[in-house]
């Protein structure tokens, strides 16, 4: 069914616009998270970047002073640095020295000539020292001054891969002598050489003079990195299996116990790889929850229900529809059946009912015909004897004669049924009428002067049911002249118009006229407004008028007042109509 | 030229008859009437099936339309299609005007058709008329029958 389809189809659009828009927002949040992501990467390698750039600084400074540089010296180009405002995140800058045992004593001497407290720690064996002498700003490092980095792996290790490698290094984890909170941290390292930078491992072992270096707690390296509110990525940074930095640990509202995405990425980072695990956060959530797909969905789906109960109650209300015209039609049908029943029953019962008439009629002639011939007989056989005697009855004679008479009008009353139930029974035919002759027939019949009878309107012919009009005509200007009171001064004119379909009669007499509350039952069967008695008037003729023009589909009117004569006026057709009759 | 008005009349009313012989007997016209009741009984009659009074005799047939047994039109019918007896004079006698009537009457070759006239002195002129017509005109061969 097409409804079905419709709502198929435009479900699946719904379906389809939400699937796509989820797709392209996913994307788009991919992408900012991937931005986020990327950003706090680089803002950890350019800082360290900095970083790195300031230690070689620090290299720079010691080479521009030969190798060596006094305590004063170091603080002059530290303060010079300012590494609180260029460097927020370094705790501080500072020079370790490399020493061979032989070296420590004149290195102590120059050390002690500085500051009478200076001292190397701790004591270990390993085969050469390298000890902090400077670190600028000294105050909050003083831990550090005459700490020997050599004496733990993480530190050394990292201190001889800078110094075979020339690069700067930074160590594994540790604990910064100096951090009061016992942190994660590490040192940052870049290593000079006397003469300058060197070329090989060996010529980098043999001249290694010490290494520029500064101390980082991670927690307040990442500090400065960025603020961790304006991010929407956090993340945790591990040294090997050693958890350095944590921002999912902090509770702040702000993380996001499922985030939206989390990536681990594995930064090369100066000899060591950190391994960061980035997660969103709950800002990124609050910023990237697009309610788009869902409005569409939630939307759509509305608008297919709203589909679906139009549909519902379109295909309902068209149901009831059909039901009710089903009805209706079943009723009219139905109707129509008793109607075409009841018309086939009224055309046989009136087609029986002119038979019946016909047959009747005629067989009525026959004994009435024989009761005035038998009357006449007996009068015949009277007159030449009874009555022929002077004591004769006179009554015997005139009751006779009324029998006769009688006689005469009832075979009349037959002949005008016999003619009406005809006027039904037959058929009309295309047999036209000359109009002039028709008039000449009137005159001689009802022995009119010519000016009494006259032919108006521009018709000379009728082309259809000649006979007919020509009984029509007779009726009419027969009654005309019958119901004068004075037939000598009787006028009647015959009007015949043609029209485009029809010709218009209108027959016009100077007559008594007709009180018009006769004017409806002058052309009922048997109805004559004289009384009953002269044989003529049978009642029959307009009767028979009225049936012939109805017969072709028109209708046959009267106007006429008393004393104004009267005018008959009909149509009659110019061919037979299409329906039968 | 016949003298006298032979005449077989198909006709079942006896009353019809009665006054026929008697207006032709008050006439006193010369006339002689063999009478069938209906169009069985004619046809017996011409076919010399039935003794009857016109045997070598010229005559004129006065047909009614509606009788029992066979109908006037019906006679006409199986008159015209016998051979030996197709060629009778034929008048139609009969109360029916109806113009259908009329027409088939003549299709079948009838002379003349009278509508049964309501009076004696009509009836009187529709005789008179016939009698002239008889003495004037030439009829069809007397049938010989064998019986």
């Amino acid at each position: 069914m097409m409804h079905v389809i419709v709502v198929a189809l435009s479900i699946m659009m719904t379906v389809g616009v939400w699937l796509f828009s989820e797709r392209q927002i996913e994307t788009r949040i991919m992408a900012r998270f991937e931005a986020s992501r990327n950003r706090a990467l680089d803002l950890i390698v350019d800082r360290m970047g900095q970083y790195e750039d300031a230690l070689w600084a620090g290299v720079s400074a010691v080479e521009s002073h030969g190798g060596d540089m006094s305590l004063e010296e170091w603080r002059i180009f530290a303060h010079t640095l300012r590494i609180e405002e260029k460097y927020p995140g370094i705790n501080g800058i500072g020079i370790i020295h490399y020493l061979n045992r032989e070296d420590v004593p004149a290195y102590m001497e120059q050390r002690l000539a500085e500051r009478e407290t200076y001292r190397v720690y701790p004591i270990h064996d390993q085969e050469v020292m390298m000890p902090i002498s400077f670190i600028e700003p000294e105050a909050v490092n003083s831990a550090a001054v005459g700490l020997d980095v050599a004496h733990e792996r993480n530190r050394r290790t990292a201190a001889l891969a800078s110094r075979d490698s020339g690069e700067s290094r930074i160590t594994g984890p540790i604990v910064l002598v100096q951090d009061e909170g016992s942190t994660p941290g590490f040192l940052f390292y870049a290593p000079y050489y006397e003469g300058g930078p060197r070329n090989t491992v060996s010529e980098r072992s043999e001249n290694i003079l010490g290494i520029v270096y500064a101390p980082f707690v991670v927690r307040k390296l990442m500090e400065g990195l960025l603020a961790k509110e304006l991010r929407e990525v956090r993340f945790s940074i591990r040294d090997g299996d050693q958890l350095i930095y944590d921002e999912h640990a902090i509770k702040d509202g702000l993380n996001d116990p499922k985030p939206m995405f989390s990536e681990t990425v594995e930064l090369d980072i100066y000899g060591r790889v950190w391994t960061l695990d980035m997660r969103t956060n709950l800002a990124f959530r609050a910023n990237n929850t697009f309610a788009q797909p869902t409005v569409i969905l939630l939307a759509g789906l509305l608008i297919e229900g709203l589909i679906i109960t139009l549909l519902i109650m379109m295909s309902r209300a068209n149901r009831q529809a059909v039901a009710y015209a089903d009805r209706v039609t079943a009723a009219l049908r139905q109707e129509r059946n008793k109607l075409t029943e009841a018309n086939k029953k009224l055309t046989k019962t009136n087609e029986e009912l002119e038979q019946f008439t016909y047959i009747t009629s005629h067989d009525l002639k026959t004994p009435v015909r024989g009761i005035g011939s038998l009357t006449e007989m007996i009068k015949e056989d009277l007159e030449e004897d009874y009555l022929s005697r002077p004591g004769a009855n006179p009554e015997i004679q005139e009751n006779l004669d009324h029998i006769t008479e009688r006689v005469g009008r009832m075979n009349a009353l037959i002949s005008g049924v016999l003619e009406f139930s005809r006027v039904g029974r037959r058929v009309p035919t295309e047999a036209s009428l000359e109009l002039p002759d028709v008039i000449d027939d009137l005159r001689a019949d009802l022995e009119l002067r010519k000016d009494q009878l006259l032919l108006e309107g521009n018709a000379e012919t009728v082309t259809f049911d000649g006979q007919m009009f020509r009984r029509v005509l007779e009726n009419l200007v027969s009654n005309a002249v019958r119901y004068h009171p004075e037939t000598s001064k009787a006028e009647i004119s015959i009007s015949i118009e043609e029209l485009d379909d029809r010709y218009r009669v209108a027959v016009k007499d100077n007559g008594s006229g007709i009180d018009p509350r006769y004017h409806s039952k002058i052309f009922g069967v048997f109805q004559t407004l004289r009384e009953a008695g002269t044989p003529e008037s049978t009642g029959i003729g307009l009767a028979i008028v009225k049936k012939a023009v109805e017969q072709h589909g028109f209708s046959v009117r009267v106007d006429s007042t008393l004393g104004n004569g009267a005018i008959f006026r009909f149509d009659w057709p110019k061919q037979a109509p299409n329906n039968n009759y | 030229m016949p003298a006298e008005m032979n005449i077989l009349l198909v006709e079942d009313s006896d009353l019809d008859a009665m006054i026929l012989e008697r207006t032709l007997k008050r006439m006193e016209l010369p006339a002689s009437i063999v009478r069938a009741r209906d169009g069985v009984e004619a046809l017996e009659i011409l076919e010399g099936e039935l003794p009857n009074a016109l045997t070598g005799q010229p005559f004129f047939i006065l047909l009614d339309i509606n009788m029992p047994r066979m109908n006037g039109h019906d006679f006409l019918s199986a008159l015209r299609s016998k051979e030996a007896i197709s060629d009778r004079l034929v008048f139609m006698f009969t109360t029916s005007d109806n113009p259908a009537d009329i027409s088939l009457a003549y299709k079948q070759n009838v002379s003349g058709y009278f509508v049964k006239p309501q009076g004696s002195s009509e009836l009187r002129k529709v005789l008179t008329s016939l009698h002239t017509f008889w003495q004037a005109c030439i009829p069809p061969a007397p049938l010989s029958f064998n019986s």
